[in-house]
């Protein structure tokens, strides 16, 4: 059964990047997120087995909302996008709740391994 | 064993380390890197097992003294002060004296060895860690001294609970190493409370690794588990018991000793030596010399092939002679600088496989041979994942537990051996065991249930097609998930990572009996050698690793069996598999000629226009971009500068 993703990520081109490797990896890209608002409101929809994350959103960044869907679904499957020099952020993110972080610029190998630890 | 006979050699070789312990431990303070403590450390082991192999206890019992200190700070239990160093710096002196008591006075090493014995008896009636009672300890010459070092020694052991410490390496080209730190963190923290961590803050103050203090009964196996699930760890080690009996961290020294004891001590004295003529170099910078020296050759092939054209230009041939031949030995040296006993690595298995077999309550005697075995560092680093991954399922589904084999009528120990040789220009590495064996019927019945395989009846499954539907992905015929192997995930894991590395893996199971898991690996990434073949005008270059053997297509060579296209050869049939459709390539040419690839007892000829020789190659790996055929493993400049993919021929079977 294919996996289902959820992409949030305010820049369409990180959005385009990201799903395309997991695309290609076989996973169902089931909806994207431009907010953190957004993000919250598509988790609860969708249900999907894995949410990539970016840190830096406007209205309500990444940890907050990791922090909402932690709050209502604890098991959720989160991985930070982060970039470097975000450590301190990503170090917030993993304390909320997420599971992972992948770290800019994406490399395909490393984001799927990020993404098969996760999904373990 | 006679003294006497040996008495010189030990001498002189004794003398050296006492000069290395000397030199270690005067630079101590300023040790960062913690070479200098390693080095004493090693040098204090050294003499210990040459001493205790002439029978010169006393200088044994004082180096091994001196040893379990150094332990101590490299374990964090005692640190390093001035005072330290003095008192150390007094022990290495005592050491000196001891012997030269040894083998200079007779009388005295004899005495010597009595007085050893006295202590000895009044340690085992001791009580306690820190050094107990001082009764017996009172008569001998160096009561003084010794009982200066017994203090201190209980006064390193004294302070903290007892605790096991685990080190978390965190791969240095990881980015966000410190994050990486906090998530390993959180995982061991669900195995087992964490007591103390160094650093305390790695989001702040990350350099590369992490040290976490746990209760000594945690579960240490998932405690690995958990911190390598963090992802980006390179490794995972458990330091001494902290603060336990002084037995426990002498059972640990102990079973080295014996070790050095019955291999000998000249040939462990080796490597302390040479440490102190290394220098360190950063590996990327081998990697780039390495590159560089390859590069060069095949420039140099192809200065070869244009002097060829250049007829009567006197004495060209000769120089170009000359350049190859130099060439050639600055390429052998490089890549003996990146080349690596296997013993590095197969030497943390013992431990890991005991735990594994305790866990799940299995008895196993585990065998390495071939420690020695030489591999490119870079290969070898990455094969030990892989390699655990089989040593783990053997003992899980391979090895069954004690009542059962003694049902079966077997030995209640399970077998277990580690094996790596060297086979022409590949390292062949073995897990071998005497368990159960595949069971052919739960694999099919399995790889059914999870829709792998057609419903109808399978004929013969031989080995190599048990293999291929076991490294399917999520494959597992565990009924239960063990804590140690997982979901069975790994399989294919096992066979990606390989394939990789240019290596191969292959299997022989018989049911009841046992199985074996070989893994093929070529000597080095960086140099291969290879054939050069054309396809469509285009040419290619094929590793030998996995070549067989290379023919001309002559007539009724090629025909068909049930619909798909063969290739006879001196009786034996076998698929034919035509590159120019695998590749999807056309152009001109037609196929005159085949590569027979063979992995595990699976061979197949792979068919190309034509041979164009054989040559040594300098691979470079490349990250394929997506939607690339899956069939090159990297490319590489040819002699006449052109530059040819690298096409894996275990990706085509």
């Amino acid at each position: 059964m294919q996996r289902t993703v959820l992409i949030c990520d305010d820049a369409i081109f990180m959005r385009t990047v990201l799903g395309d490797i997991l695309r290609e990896a076989g996973f169902d890209v089931v909806g994207e997120a431009e907010t953190g608002r957004e993000a919250v409101a598509k988790y609860r929809e969708l249900q999907p087995d894995l949410v990539t994350m970016d840190i830096v959103m406007p209205d309500m960044g990444g940890i907050d909302a990791v922090r909402e869907i932690i709050k209502e679904h604890p098991k959720a499957r989160i991985i930070m996008c982060s970039a470097m020099g975000q450590q301190a952020l990503v170090v917030e993110a993993i304390q909320a709740g997420a599971r992972d972080f992948i770290v800019k610029p994406f490399q395909p190998a490393r984001v799927l391994e990020a993404v098969q630890r996760v999904l373990g | 064993m006679d003294p006497g006979r040996y008495r010189d050699l030990y001498l002189s070789e004794t003398q050296e380390y006492l000069a290395a312990l000397n030199r270690g431990l005067a630079a101590l303070e300023a040790d960062e890197s913690g070479d200098a403590l390693e080095g004493a450390f090693r040098a204090a082991h050294t003499i210990k097992g040459m001493s205790a192999t002439l029978g010169f206890d006393e200088v044994a019992r004082l180096a091994h003294e001196l040893e379990d200190r150094l332990d101590a700070i490299r374990s964090g239990r005692e640190a390093v002060d001035r005072a330290l160093i003095d008192e150390l710096l007094a022990a290495a002196d005592a050491l000196e004296s001891a012997v030269e008591a040894a083998v200079g006075h007779g009388p005295a090493g004899d005495a010597g060895r009595v007085e050893a014995k006295a202590e000895k008896t009044a340690r085992r009636g001791g009580a306690g860690p820190a050094g107990g009672r001082d009764g017996g300890r009172r008569n001998g010459a160096a009561a003084d001294a010794d009982g200066r070092r017994g203090n201190g020694a209980g006064k390193a052991k004294e302070p903290r609970e007892p605790a096991l410490v685990m080190r978390v390496v965190i791969r240095p080209d990881a980015p966000l190493g410190g994050a990486r730190a906090v998530l390993v963190q959180r995982n061991v923290a669900d195995v087992a409370p964490v007591l103390r961590m160094e650093p305390a803050n790695p989001a702040v103050d990350w350099s590369g690794e992490l040290r976490l203090w746990f209760p000594v009964d945690a579960d240490r196996a998932a405690l690995e588990r958990a911190a390598r699930a963090a992802g980006e760890v390179a490794e995972v080690r458990f330091e001494a018991i902290e603060g336990g009996s002084p037995e426990r961290g002498s059972t640990g020294n102990g079973g080295r000793d014996t070790d050095v004891r019955a291999e000998g001590a000249p040939s462990a004295a080796r490597p302390t030596l040479m440490a102190s003529r290394h220098v360190r170099v950063a590996l990327g910078a081998l990697d780039d010399l390495s590159d560089g020296v390859g590069e060069l050759a095949v420039l140099t092939a192809r200065l070869r092939e244009l002097a060829g054209t250049l007829n009567g230009v006197e004495g060209l041939e000769d120089l170009v002679g000359r350049f190859e031949r130099q060439v050639g030995d600055l390429q052998h040296t490089v890549l003996g600088m990146r080349m690596v006993p296997v013993g590095e690595v197969f030497d943390r298995f013992p431990r890991l496989v005991r735990e594994a077999a305790r866990e799940l309550g299995r008895q196993v005697d585990f065998e390495i041979r071939g420690r020695e075995i030489e591999l490119d560092r870079a290969i070898l680093e990455q094969v030990a994942e892989p390699l655990l991954h089989l040593l783990r399922n053997a003992v899980d589904h391979g090895l069954e537990p004690p009542a059962e084999r003694r049902e079966r009528g077997k030995p209640e120990r399970g077998r277990l051996l580690l094996e790596a040789s060297r086979e022409r220009s590949s390292v062949v590495i073995r897990v071998q065991d005497d368990g159960r064996g595949v069971s052919r019927a739960r694999v099919v019945a399995r790889a059914r249930a999870a829709g792998l395989m057609p419903d109808e009846p399978a004929g013969e499954l031989g080995d190599d097609d048990l293999l291929r539907l076991m490294s399917q992905p999520g494959f597992t015929t565990a009924e239960r998930v063990t804590e140690i192997s997982g979901r069975g995930v790994g399989l294919d894991v096992v066979v990606n990572t390989l394939r990789r590395l240019g290596g191969a893996l292959e299997m022989k199971s018989e049911e009841g009996r046992g199985t074996t898991f070989t893994v093929r690996l070529p000597l080095t990434l960086a140099i291969a050698q290879a054939l050069r073949v054309q396809i469509a005008g285009e040419v290619y270059a094929i590793p030998l690793t996995h070549v067989a053997e290379a023919v001309e297509l002559g007539s009724g060579m090629v025909g068909r069996v049930k619909g798909k296209e063969v290739l006879r050869l001196r009786g034996e049939v076998m698929p034919l598999v035509r590159l120019r459709g695998v590749l999807q390539t056309e152009g001109e040419g037609r196929e005159c000629a085949a590569v027979v690839a063979q992995v595990g007892e699976r061979r197949a000829a792979l068919a190309v226009d034509r041979l164009v020789g054989r040559d040594q190659i300098l691979v470079k790996r490349f990250d394929a971009p997506v939607g690339a055929l899956p069939f090159f493993s990297g490319v590489t400049l040819l002699a006449n500068g052109r530059p040819a993919l690298v096409l894996d021929p275990t990706s085509v079977l």
